[in-house]
């Protein structure tokens, strides 16, 4: 029957798939409450000329954009860290800093037009995550990490690692070495990067001081350094996370640093952030 | 234990005796078995013997830690795998060819191309301001002109004996390509010290097949 498809990249949910969503997520945002986060809530279509400057073009190429009935050109939300930032640029720069926030809605992409991975993939994928910002400080990027270790406790998943990179590991390679990495091509890179535990941090005091503060807290045994994690989206200024199990060989989270997407809209904070993939939490917890 | 996706087909023979030579041994003839997945004497290694094609899709999807697999291949899909070492065995090139001997310059526009490499086949014409019709086909390409089908094709040749056989000629190569060394990103982080190991072992070896 015609009339009972739905488009390509989305997913429709009866009750009992609901209910397991919906379960994960009143778990995580009761953990994000616990550590004094926040919901806030962004319209999922936003205009393309307010997000547009601030994010990358593999974002902006990526993103399902359309016009409305007003002829207006608009963008499903391609992400939450950007339509964030506009919001605590535009209505919250009086509130006190850092600010702890909490969103869980759907996200729409689509693959890139000339992407040559042609994976089926869902357009709208549905995140929770969390954003902290006005703290440029190793505590940020910190108790991130510690919600998510959290949070994966409560959803009782195990056997996950964190790997952790940092944007000043590869700012010494040409352009065409960083593409290279960035394209997973350790063969035109020449090398594959080092990954390991505190040593390769020890010359870098801000991973070395969250290594630190990972072992007070033991947690340093799911923590790995990784000199080759890398993200297609450009707009990150220091760490990166990767949050995935070993079992399964999925990530299920992931995050870093971005302290100049507030500046784009005449707000300048430092902000970190990381979301879950709620379709991946989605297939651990049954 | 490490899952490695192998390619049945040209590839098989080659890859096994890179493996049998830095030090792994099986059970029983790899190449000659119809088991789809065989461990090595020691259970270090697990091999999953799947079609070429099916290679990048098994790493990319985490179910094998490693893939060996024609660089073709990989041009073709873009898998998100990550690419370890170049193997430097499998040696073929992916030509466009057609039954005139002419130069890439004399092609003229709108014709039919058939190929199993839409994607490669797509970004050649493109880089040539050449507007072509693709025709996908899974075999037998060298059979398409001479049906009708199309006018030239873009195909893979080792060397170059089907073309011939078939009144083909040589216009321009696309690419060449050779079997490569490719990881999951999290199966590279899982088995970390064994692939980097794996990685070193497989590079002396091929490097002094290259001299």
């Amino acid at each position: 029957m015609d009339h009972y498809l739905i488009p390509k990249g989305y997913s429709d949910f009866i009750p009992s798939e609901s209910q397991q969503k919906s379960d994960i997520l009143s778990t995580l945002a009761d953990i994000y409450t616990n550590y004094q986060f926040s919901l806030i809530s962004t319209p999922t279509v936003e205009l393309v000329s307010s997000l547009e400057t601030a994010m990358t073009p593999n974002l902006l190429q990526q993103s399902v954009k359309f016009r409305d009935a007003f002829g207006q050109h608009v963008v499903l939300r391609p992400d939450h860290t950007v339509p964030i930032a506009r919001i605590v640029a535009s209505r919250m720069t009086n509130d006190t800093l850092p600010l702890k926030l909490f969103y869980q809605s759907p996200i729409f992409r689509q693959p890139l037009k000339n992407a040559t991975s042609r994976d089926a993939a869902d357009i709208e994928q549905f995140q929770s995550g969390l954003e902290i910002i006005g703290d440029a400080s190793i505590h940020a990027e910190l108790s991130l990490l510690q919600v998510c270790v959290s949070a994966l406790r409560a959803l009782n998943i195990t056997n996950i690692h964190i790997d952790i990179g940092h944007t000043d590991f590869i700012k010494a390679l040409s352009p065409a070495l960083q593409q290279s990495l960035i394209e997973g091509d350790y063969l035109a890179l020449g090398y594959i990067p080092e990954r390991g535990g505190r040593h390769l941090v020890a010359n870098h005091p801000q991973l070395s001081a969250l290594s630190d503060q990972l072992e007070a807290l033991k947690l340093d045994a799911m923590v790995s350094y990784n000199q080759g994690l890398v993200k297609g989206i450009h707009y990150y200024t220091g760490t990166l996370f990767e949050i995935y199990t070993k079992d399964t060989k999925r990530v299920i989270a992931t995050g870093g640093r971005y302290d100049s997407l507030l500046k784009s809209f005449g707000f300048d904070q430092p902000a970190v952030g990381l979301a879950f993939n709620v379709s991946e939490l989605m297939e651990y917890v049954s | 234990m490490v899952t490695i996706a192998v390619a049945k087909g040209y590839l098989l023979k080659k890859t096994v005796a890179l493996l049998c030579e830095i030090g792994y041994t099986f059970p029983e003839n790899v190449i000659e078995s119809r088991k789809l997945f065989i461990e090595d004497t020691t259970q270090t290694i697990r091999l999953l013997l799947i079609r070429p094609w099916d290679v990048p899709v098994y790493v990319s999807q985490g179910v094998a830690d490693l893939g060996i697999v024609g660089k073709d291949i990989l041009n073709e899909q873009g898998p998100a795998v990550l690419t370890l070492c170049n193997l430097q065995f499998g040696q073929c090139a992916l030509v466009i060819a057609g039954p005139q001997p002419i130069s890439p310059q004399q092609l003229p526009q709108h014709l039919r191309v058939a190929t199993k490499f839409t994607h490669s086949a797509d970004t050649y014409f493109k880089s040539k301001h050449l507007n072509v019709k693709l025709i996908k086909l899974h075999g037998a390409i060298e059979l398409a002109p001479f049906t009708g089908i199309s006018d030239i094709i873009c195909d893979l040749t080792a060397t170059g004996t089907t073309l011939k056989e078939n009144n083909l000629h040589i216009i321009d190569t696309v690419y060449t390509a050779t079997a490569h060394l490719v990881a999951n990103p999290i199966g590279l982080r899982t088995h970390d010290q064994f692939i980097r190991k794996f990685v070193q072992l497989l590079a002396k070896l091929t490097s002094a097949d290259q001299k």
